[in-house]
């Protein structure tokens, strides 16, 4: 069965996707039914999108999720008093949401379940933690919808993204766009030494010498409008602990003195950089790594727009496949092929 | 007055207690909802209690007490299931589970402390009954959801739903009626037990506290204070646990300071910067400790019973409210003079009262409180820089400097006269000369 193999050998997979209706559910449901539960104790929760616009009404149309005899699940009071199958409550959180704190259980047989977890990303971390203790060999988190951050490497270890016609219906900008983010998350990792150096650092602009002189640029986010790289000659290794932003990026490649240098940023989460301007970068030379980066596991892709359209599945898994180096599966369309 | 309405004083308390190593949130919402001790017998229970603590460090092994640290970890807050069963409401899944792990964790912390022969000190209910209530197939385990074993019809209809996946909807939809039955009948049976659930958490409430409290006065070297048999307190070499981290992040060292106070009032002079305020925020914040029953920052303590505890010192949040700095401190003392009009036993300290208005009144206004609280029912610590005649106060001083360095002790003296050290003390700052030539210049004409 294609992928569930390689979830195996993490103990945490965030599942996005990078729109609405572009079948991460699916996705989902795919991996639920499929993972083996004979020697693996595996828990799912979702992130709940923390604040802003989205409430409880947006929450509560999350489809539900069905379970299978002996998986673990996290959700929140007023799911678990919803739930659809029998389950044996193992541990009551102090982590809130809006719906009450997140419980977790064990289902005794299968069954429906409304999935709302922990809603910020130290809050999933800490219910992560809890899981280790419980003795989880694998969390499994239905990430928020086009809310790439719920994926970061910080929380899981693993991804899979879920793109399709719904992200855009031309299949070439689909193709692009996808690509892009692929790369993102594909960024090499630094060396250790430099992971060593910078993981500390959480927030600034820093630049590491050639002779290693870790230095903080003053006053300075990369967000500011009044960047300069001054002095740089010497600079090896620049890093960007918080955003990295267009205005940032072009300054970086305007500077001459800068042609060589390698740009560290934390992890693919923290790129809002459009493609056009992280390509010039490359084209004069600078290297972009991360410090910690999560191991895309596949792209799943819906060929299928909400509005009805339905682009060649394919092609568009043959196509992206290509521009991303990566296996592309058509979930529905293989499980169509295979039941038919 | 409760912990939390005094957490804040000016005195540092929130340092102290921020650092107990407290394993539960609940234990510290518990502690903050503590009433300010002022009868002797309860003072003395609460230090009996610690003291046993105290021994319980030195017998215990390590491993006993991280476990017993880890099980407090544990403790959640579950109050509201209680006064749910307690008003006879059906509890649901998450809250019998609340129950159950309650009574199983202090069961556990039960055991370990019985090992300890620490089951007198602070008795924990046997909650064994609530256990079997909601443990009926003896797992011993703290998960919890309506076991078949409570209805053998729900069990049935179980097993039907695990051949036929396809009824489901409607099985479960038979089975939650029956399990709501079952939760039924369990509420009522737990029903009795509401408050020996409560006891249970407050039992493991203390203990958390007390553990706590009997480490930070092995970290912060803290004292267990005496009761003292007359009016008199007596300090030996008092400390202020937040300066004294001060310093030593700095590399300096804080001076231990003695000093004992009674009914007479008490006058506090000396240089600038020579620790007086320093002192009033440790008298103070050691009477808070003591009537909490916490570790007392002295080698030595004899402490005395207060009913109310007053430190009023250049009150920044008064004059944030609009009150101009001079009306803040006349209404926060004030309220001493008022308070010592009744029987209250009244601890009042005070930082260089009406040091924002001009000298003759100022002295005048400092001279007519002392001659007020000579003979009421006040311990009244105050500092000052005013030349005052101190009539039947008692003065002390803070000694000051010496070869070039500030002796921050205090020394009886006969009358209350300032010292006259605050331009050496400037010039010690590096402040401008020609600025203190001038004022040179101006005392010695």
């Amino acid at each position: 069965m294609p992928f569930i193999d390689d979830i195996l050998r993490y103990q945490s997979l965030s599942i996005v996707g990078l729109e609405k209706n572009t079948g991460k559910t699916e996705c989902l449901k795919y991996v639920l039914e499929r993972l083996p539960l004979e020697h693996k104790r595996i828990a799912v929760t979702s992130i709940g999108i923390d604040g802003e616009t989205t409430d409880q009404v947006t929450r509560t149309q999350k489809p539900e999720i069905t379970l299978r005899p002996g998986m673990y699940f996290g959700t929140s009071e007023m799911h678990y008093r919803q739930r659809r199958l029998v389950s044996e409550l193992i541990d009551v959180s102090d982590i809130s949401t809006s719906l009450g704190r997140v419980v977790t259980a064990r289902a005794l047989t299968a069954g429906k379940i409304l999935l709302s977890g922990p809603s910020s990303g130290p809050a999933l971390r800490h219910w992560m933690g809890d899981m280790k203790r419980l003795g989880i060999d694998l969390v499994i988190i239905d990430g928020a919808l086009s809310r790439l951050s719920s994926a970061s490497p910080a929380v899981s270890q693993s991804m899979i993204l879920a793109t399709g016609a719904a992200y855009s219906a031309n299949m070439t900008t689909l193709i692009n766009k996808t690509a892009f983010v692929v790369e993102l998350i594909n960024l090499p990792l630094t060396d250790e030494d430099t992971l060593a150096r910078l993981d500390p650092i959480d927030k600034g602009v820093w630049t590491i010498d050639r002779d290693g002189t870790l230095r903080e640029l003053n006053g300075v986010t990369a967000l500011s409008q009044d960047l300069r790289f001054e002095g740089m000659e010497q600079c090896q290794t620049i890093y960007v602990a918080g955003a990295l932003v267009d205005g940032f990026v072009e300054k970086l490649r305007k500077n001459r003195a800068l042609r060589q240098v390698e740009l560290v940023v934390r992890d693919f989460t923290k790129v809002f950089a459009t493609p056009q301007q992280i390509h010039l970068l490359n084209k004069v030379g600078i290297r972009m790594t991360v410090l910690q980066r999560s191991h895309l596991i596949a792209v799943t892709v819906n060929p299928t727009s909400p509005s009805g359209y339905v682009l060649d599945s394919q092609q568009l898994c043959s196509r992206l496949s290509q521009a991303i180096n990566l296996p592309v599966y058509d979930l529905l369309a293989m499980q169509a092929t295979i039941r038919g | 007055m409760q912990l939390k309405n005094v957490i804040d004083s000016p005195c540092g308390l929130r340092y102290v207690l921020d650092q107990l190593e407290l394993q539960s949130g609940y234990a510290r919402r518990w502690m903050l909802d503590q009433h300010m001790m002022t009868h002797a017998s309860d003072i003395q229970a609460a230090y009996a209690e610690l003291k046993h603590f105290d021994h319980l460090l030195d017998n215990i092994d390590n491993t006993r007490l991280n476990t017993l640290r880890f099980k407090l970890q544990a403790l959640k807050d579950i109050r509201t299931t209680i006064g749910n069963l307690a008003h006879h409401a059906t509890l649901d899944d998450i809250e019998l589970f609340e129950v159950k792990h309650l009574a199983i964790l202090s069961t556990d912390v039960a055991r370990l402390m019985s090992e300890q022969g620490m089951a007198e000190v602070i008795p924990i209910p046997d909650l064994g009954p609530v256990i079997s209530i909601l443990d009926p197939d003896g797992m011993k385990i703290a998960t919890f959801y309506v076991y078949d074993s409570y209805c053998a019809e729900l069990r049935e209809l179980r097993a039907q739903m695990r051949q036929h996946p396809n009824q489901q909807d409607d099985l479960l939809l038979q089975a939650s009626e029956l399990e709501e039955d079952v939760r039924n009948d369990l509420s009522r049976r737990l029903h009795p037990w509401a408050t020996a659930i409560e006891q249970a958490q407050v039992a493991l409430a203390r203990i958390d506290v007390d553990l706590a409290r009997a480490q930070q006065m092995r970290q912060m070297g803290l004292c267990f204070p005496t009761l003292s048999d007359d009016a008199t307190c007596h300090y030996h070499g008092m400390f202020n646990p937040q300066v004294k981290d001060a310093l030593a992040s700095r590399g300096r060292q804080f001076q231990p300071v003695d000093i004992a106070f009674g009914l007479q009032p008490t006058l506090i002079t000396g240089a600038n910067m020579g620790g007086k305020t320093v002192v009033l925020k440790t008298l103070t914040l050691c009477q808070l400790l003591f009537q909490f029953g916490m570790g007392i920052p002295a080698a030595k303590a004899q402490m005395t019973i207060k009913d109310d505890v007053y430190f009023c010192i250049g009150d920044e949040q008064s004059v944030e409210r609009g009150l101009s700095s001079f009306a803040a401190e006349m209404k926060s003392i004030d309220q001493v003079i008022q308070a010592s009009r009744t029987d209250r036993r009244i601890l009042a300290l005070i930082d260089e009262p009406a040091r924002t208005t001009n000298p003759t009144e100022g002295a005048a206004l400092v001279t007519a409180l002392l001659q007020l609280m000579l003979d009421r029912p006040v311990s009244l610590v105050m500092t000052t820089h005013y030349d005052i005649e101190p009539g039947h106060a008692r003065c002390l001083r803070v000694k000051g400097f010496e070869d070039g360095q500030m002796d921050y002790s205090l020394v009886e003296v006969q009358h209350g006269q300032v010292p006259h050290e605050a331009l050496n003390i400037a010039q010690s700052l590096g402040i401008d000369p020609e600025w203190l030539a001038l004022a040179r210049n101006l005392l010695s004409h």
